[in-house]
């Protein structure tokens, strides 16, 4: 009996090592090793093959095969796909699969959910997501997806490595042209250049690791293996088009933009109403400006070549909304009625570094998001952001700012960089006064000037009413127990734009009592509190932040009767190549004067240098949180 | 009079179709479709401008003569965004009592270009699922919803028997009106609660039919503070239970009965206890999981961690299996309740005593009666006993080690099944104390530098928490968070853990031996240090001027922490923090600062013990109070002085 059992047991180690060595791209055992660390998933397969048939049509088929191995890798278990009215999904199959690569079942049509993504809008996308059903981890899911469309305005921009996390074990591109019809394409971060054979075009990359993320770092994405194609002569919605250079794409959207910047006289009259004050353009372009604010807002229809063609300046007039097409053209009309020549510009809007950098300067293509306006001036361009309700004439908030852009001119199009802004100009300016009582309580004024794109916050926080700024202030602040007397938030328009913020605290224990010292945080509103920690290995650039910015700050003191200074902070001075730190202090009677002022760059340094900025933000750090220590002398 | 009425009601728009009638009586006239100029032109709620969006009405109208049935007709404006998913509606009705969902319309009306825009919900839009074995759910979602939008749902249930009615929601609701016939033979028994007040209470007895009829204007919306069991405890809400029915010239009806009897009801149904006691449910499984070399502890452990990993958790409430067994076993996605009858049946065939043990989870507000009402319980746990040991289980908590309850069980409240008819009222607590504490043995050296070992002893949730961190980012991330302000000026040398990979286990040990400038600041013949190093809270999580509902910490907790410096010699100690005890007036949280220094060696021992887990809004300025003395008492400092030669 007990061999019997033993021989029973032997088959089923044997059976088990079978299933693991077996080479089954399914089998979650069969990854080599190398590629599980960091990991949430692993990209087994994922082929993408790009036919073009002809200048208004062309086929996609995508095979993925990914292996889930935690809970943070399961948004590839929900896969989705776009479509519209240009492009259609023929058909997809999609398959699950054990651990060892056993499959468990076939997706059927209910498992695929039809939804429009927007629903808050008008458009013709839709998506079709395939839902997978879970099993324990790991697990392995598969789909190959085949879509038409009806244009060649976008080709693929092929990514196998969509994230930090996911390792990709194969992948490969494929793109065949039409025969005389040239492929334009951008490599970026791949290690195995293109393999071209007649009009068929080839990439492949095998065993990319996964990696660990890493705090102050330019964007991520660009260390990411990418390819990314363009057509030279492309066709959509009846219009056609070149973009092997700016020029051609500038004269193409002029094509799409023609003829609709046509105001009716009745609205011309109005317009000259509005500026009939105005001495000179700055002006009119504010009042113009202000007025499309206050009587239009944002909403978003686009329907078929609706996506790249801004519906008409008299529409917007009378529906008073439009998308950011449709505002943007209505500006540039109203604009030219008084005689200012104003341009469309398109853009990449988002303020992650994903967005600043997608527009690639030296591989035209049409990959933007957003249009906007400008207004050449003498000695720069004034950039109007036209969807916003909050922003006024000439400045960008962080989603539209530092970027290349493509200015639609009637000479075609041209490239240009929206303004920049720095650390001179993102700036935290503020005034303290704590009047300090025996008890360690204080009464705490501060009025903070925030402007540049330090002010974006704060703009957004004068929008909501005084219930919920009030909740988000408590939230906000640091303080141990304090009472919010008085809050103000006030708007500023000239001569740069800056919002004001006035608080009033009542802080029941601000400094600690202890015996005859009184122990006080001097910092209640900047504490530098983002340090990083210094990582064994560091992979990547280093950048403290991806703007810059000042934070220039005056706390006046006032001693208790009776106290007097036993320990002071500072005086400190820190150089760093990624900035500034100042920290003085003045002692005068019963008044300290501290002067803190921390500047912050956004020079991006070599790898080497993250031992440098974790210096620097640690001396900041401590410096915050030092406490001045008071004592009774009396 | 009446045409000054009428008058008035046009300069609010609120009260616009809100037509004040003679001797007072309140009446909204509404038709479905007919939507006012000032519904339209609305822009924001005059009460609440801030509120995304606004209940116009809800109607609900229950009648007995006529057609039997439920109607309710509800029409919202949406003014952001953040409001769209008011378009998803959930009509729950209960298949074995034939119940039908009938004459749904529903609608949502946009302006476009000056026009009133109809976008009506056609059968792409209304999705229908099964809930549990009685109950199915109809989802209508309401296309077109933007900004701006109206929408209006009306529908009428058969056969409804008396729905709850909620008054209040999370936005806030301008009339909602509750008007209901019963027939005087229903004996019904009637939860309410909440605090907003009746515009209307009436009840009357007409020709044998109860009547009843509420109404609520101007109900302000209800939001969720931090510590807080469940919104559902504190929203004005009606309940209605069916208790009996006494027809005349026939039998009693006994619809609730008393618990003994609903226990053995339900360990009659084989959907239930009938499922519980099958003996052959799992005899393909079973003896892979368990054997008879195992204790019983290691069997429970094992069955644990089987249907744990085995099954995932389906978000469904139900107190009984929904489908059959070989559809539920290849499904491989189970709710919380039919894990755990799996698991209960697996141990029962093991040979461990073990009980279903039935509550209502603490999201979803108190049972609210002690009458015997299944449809107020919504989770099944089991309640394990061995020879020396008994402790709740819920396996849908796994990977929670086995004795340590997922929070959302802790409602104080359930029943215990002990046989056909034996039941207890119990409740559900974990076995294992919640608690962590930190020692910092250090010492001091005269340039202000720490030095020594930094012990960290974590049992329960914190325990758990700690080790998911450590899996996923790492030993060297988590301790880098761990001691976060140590590190400002200092290092860790090295660390050691234990038990840190093994879940189950319901602790976590670990040792970091540091060096650190951080807590200290030295001057020329001082030197003040930071006896709480970077433990303890720093911000009150108390911040907001007041406090409307109860505050729950959902489990009880214990914080201890030792602090043992060694002081440099040359150096004596000037001024130490004094020792502090203190507490809330119940006592409910306790906190203490002791400190003493003994031959060059100061020790300092803090504990905050949190004994009681809720406390009311009206202990809310105490409890405030209570964490800024705390908060200032960690701000103090240890004072040394350079002795003189």
């Amino acid at each position: 009996m007990k061999k019997i059992c033993f021989i029973f047991a032997l088959l089923q180690i044997g059976l088990t090592l079978k299933a693991q060595v077996v080479e089954n791209i399914y089998s979650a055992y069969a990854i080599p090793k190398e590629l599980l660390k960091d990991a949430n998933a692993v990209v087994r397969r994922y082929d993408v093959s790009f036919e073009v048939n002809g200048t208004n049509s062309a086929t996609e088929k995508e095979h993925k095969i990914v292996t889930i191995l935690n809970e943070k890798g399961k948004r590839h278990a929900e896969p989705y796909f776009f479509y519209d009215k240009l492009s259609s999904i023929e058909d997809i199959e999609a398959n699950f699969y054990d651990s060892n690569g056993k499959l468990i079942r076939k997706l059927k049509k209910k498992d695929i959910k039809d939804v429009a993504p927007y629903q808050e809008f008008v458009d013709d996308n839709r998506i079709k997501i395939i839902e997978f059903p879970h099993l324990p981890y790991p697990y392995t899911v598969e789909y190959i997806v085949e879509k038409k469309q009806k244009h060649t305005m976008f080709f693929p921009e092929w990514d196998p490595q969509s994230s930090s996390k996911d390792a990709v074990e194969n992948a490969t591109l494929t793109i065949t042209m039409p025969v005389g019809a040239t492929l334009r394409y951008k490599e970026l971060n791949l290690t195995n250049k293109v393999e071209k054979s007649g009009n068929t075009y080839k990439w492949y990359v095998n065993k990319v690791k996964a990696f660990e993320d890493e705090p102050f770092t330019p964007s991520m994405s660009r260390y990411f293996p990418c390819v990314i194609t363009a057509p030279k002569d492309f066709e959509i919605g009846g219009y056609k088009g070149r973009m092997d250079s700016w020029e051609a794409l500038g004269t193409f959207q002029n094509q799409l933009n023609k003829d609709r910047q046509i105001l009716t006289p009745a609205v011309k009259e109005k317009i000259f109403k509005i500026v009939a004050d105005c001495k000179d353009d700055n002006c009119k372009i504010e009042k113009l400006y202000d007025y499309l604010q206050n009587t239009t807002r944002y909403f978003s229809i686009q329907l078929g070549v609706g996506g790249w063609q801004p519906i008409s300046a008299t529409d917007v007039e009378k529906a008073k909304y439009g998308d950011c097409k449709g505002l943007s053209n209505y500006m540039v009309a109203m604009l030219d009625v008084v005689g200012i020549k104003a341009h469309h510009v398109l853009i990449n809007r988002g303020s992650e570094d994903f967005w600043r950098e997608r527009t690639l300067v030296d591989f035209p293509r049409v990959a933007f998001n957003h249009m906007m306006a400008c207004v050449p001036m003498k000695n720069d361009t004034m950039w109007l952001e036209c969807t916003s309700q909050i922003m006024r004439a000439g400045f960008l908030e962080s989603s539209d700012d530092d970027r290349p852009v493509l200015v639609i001119t009637p000479e075609g199009g041209k490239v240009s960089r929206t303004t920049r802004y720095d650390e001179k100009v993102n700036l935290e300016h503020r005034e303290v006064k704590i009047a300090l009582n025996t008890e360690g309580g204080a009464l705490v004024t501060s009025k903070t000037q925030y402007s540049g794109l330090s002010q974006d916050f704060h703009l957004e926080l004068e929008q909501v009413n005084e219930d919920l700024r009030k909740k988000v202030m408590y939230e906000r602040l640091k303080i141990n127990n304090f009472e919010i007397k008085e809050m103000r938030f006030e708007k500023i328009k000239k001569p740069k734009p800056y919002v004001e913020e006035n608080l009033t605290l009542d802080v029941k224990s601000l400094a600690s009592l202890s015996g005859k010292r009184l122990f006080l945080p001097f910092n209640l509103f900047s504490k530098w509190e983002k340090t990083p920690s210094l990582d064994s290995t560091r992979l990547f650039e280093v950048q403290a932040d991806s703007r810059g910015f000042t934070e220039d700050e005056t706390i006046n003191i006032t001693l208790p009767e009776g106290y007097s200074l036993e320990s002071k902070t500072g005086p400190l001075s820190i150089e760093s190549v990624f900035g500034t730190f100042e920290l003085k202090i003045n002692v005068e009677d019963k008044k300290l004067t501290i002067n803190r002022k921390l500047v912050v760059n956004s020079k991006v340094q070599p790898k080497e240098s993250f031992g440098k900025l974790v210096e620097f933000f640690k001396g900041v750090a401590k410096a915050d949180k030092t406490k001045l220590v008071l004592v009774k002398t009396i | 009079m009446k045409k000054q009425l009428i008058l008035t009601c046009l300069l609010s728009w609120a009260l616009l179709s809100v037509c004040v009638a003679q001797k007072e009586k309140l009446e909204l006239k509404v038709k479905y479709g007919k939507i006012s100029e000032e519904e339209i032109k609305m822009t924001s709620y005059d009460k609440d401008p801030n509120a995304p969006a606004v209940v116009l009405f809800d109607k609900g109208y229950l009648s007995w003569s006529g057609f039997d049935g439920f109607e309710r007709h509800v029409r919202i404006k949406i003014f952001k965004k953040e409001a769209y998913d008011k378009a998803n509606f959930r009509i729950i009705y209960s298949r074995n009592r034939e119940q039908f969902v009938q004459g749904l319309k529903a609608t949502c009306y946009n302006m476009e270009n000056g026009k009133l825009v109809e976008t009506k919900v056609s059968s792409d839009n209304i999705f229908e699922e099964k809930l549990d074995k009685n109950t199915n759910v109809q989802k209508v979602t309401i296309p077109g919803v933007k900004e701006g939008s109206i929408i209006e749902l009306k529908y009428t249930i058969t056969n409804s028997g008396v729905r709850n009615w909620d008054f209040q929601e999370d936005i806030p609701v301008i009339w909602s009106e509750y008007d209901i016939q019963i027939p005087e033979y229903y004996i019904f028994s009637k939860i309410g609660q909440g605090s907003t007040p009746y515009a209307l209470n009436e009840q009357g007895n007409t020709n044998g039919l109860l009547t009843y009829h509420w109404i609520q204007k101007d109900v302000p919306a209800i939001k969720p503070e931090k510590y807080m069991s469940s919104i559902e405890d504190y929203k004005t809400k009606l309940t209605f239970y069916l208790e009996e029915i006494r027809p005349p010239n026939a039998p009693y009806q006994v619809i609730i009965k008393p618990w003994n009897e609903m226990v053995k009801l339900m360990m009659d149904d084989s959907d239930f206890g009938g499922f519980i006691e099958k003996k052959n449910a799992f005899k393909d499984e079973l003896p892979t999981i368990v054997n008879d070399k195992m204790t019983p502890v290691e069997k429970v452990q094992a069955v644990y961690e089987y249907v744990g990993k085995t099954f995932t958790t389906h978000e469904q409430s139900s107190i009984w299996l929904s489908e059959s067994l070989k559809d539920l076993k290849s499904k491989k996605k189970l709710t919380v309740t039919e894990k755990n009858l799996f698991f209960i049946n697996m141990l029962a065939n093991s040979g461990v005593k073990v009980t279903p043990v039935m509550l209502r989870t603490r999201d979803e507000g108190h049972v609210g009666t002690n009458k015997a009402v299944l449809n107020r319980f919504n989770r099944v746990i089991s309640h394990v006993t061995l020879d020396k040991d008994t402790f709740f289980v819920d396996v849908s908590g796994y990977p929670l080690p086995m004795k340590l309850l997922p929070i959302n069980d802790l409602s104080g409240y359930a029943i215990e099944f002990l046989g056909k008819d034996k039941y207890e009222i119990v409740s559900p607590q974990s076995k294992v104390t919640n608690k962590t504490y930190n020692q910092a043995i250090l010492a001091l050296n005269t340039e202000g530098a720490l030095s020594g070992d930094i012990n960290m002893t974590q049992k329960g949730y914190d325990a758990f928490e700690s080790k998911k961190k450590i899996k996923d980012d790492g030993e060297e991330k988590f301790s880098q968070a761990f001691l976060k302000d140590l590190l400002t000026d200092g290092k860790i040398e090295t660390r050691k853990f234990e038990s840190e990979a093994n879940l189950s286990d319901e602790s976590l040990k670990g040792n970091f031996k540091v060096k650190t400038n951080s807590f200290v600041n030295k001057t020329d013949d001082k030197m003040y240090v930071n006896p709480l190093l970077c433990f303890g809270d720093k911000d009150n999580p108390f911040k907001a001027e007041e406090r409307k509902f109860d505050i729950d910490y959902g489990a009880a907790k214990d914080e201890m922490y030792q602090f043992v410096l060694k002081i440099p010699e040359g150096f004596k100690v000037e001024e130490m923090p004094k020792p502090m005890r203190m507490q809330t007036s119940d006592g409910g949280i306790k906190y203490d600062y002791l400190i003493n220094e003994k031959d060059n060696t100061i020790t300092l021992n803090t504990k905050l013990m949190i004994k009681k887990t809720n406390f009311t809004p009206e202990q809310y300025a105490e409890l405030k109070e209570f964490y800024a003395k705390m908060i200032a008492k960690t701000g103090e400092q240890i004072v040394l002085t350079k002795a003189a030669k």
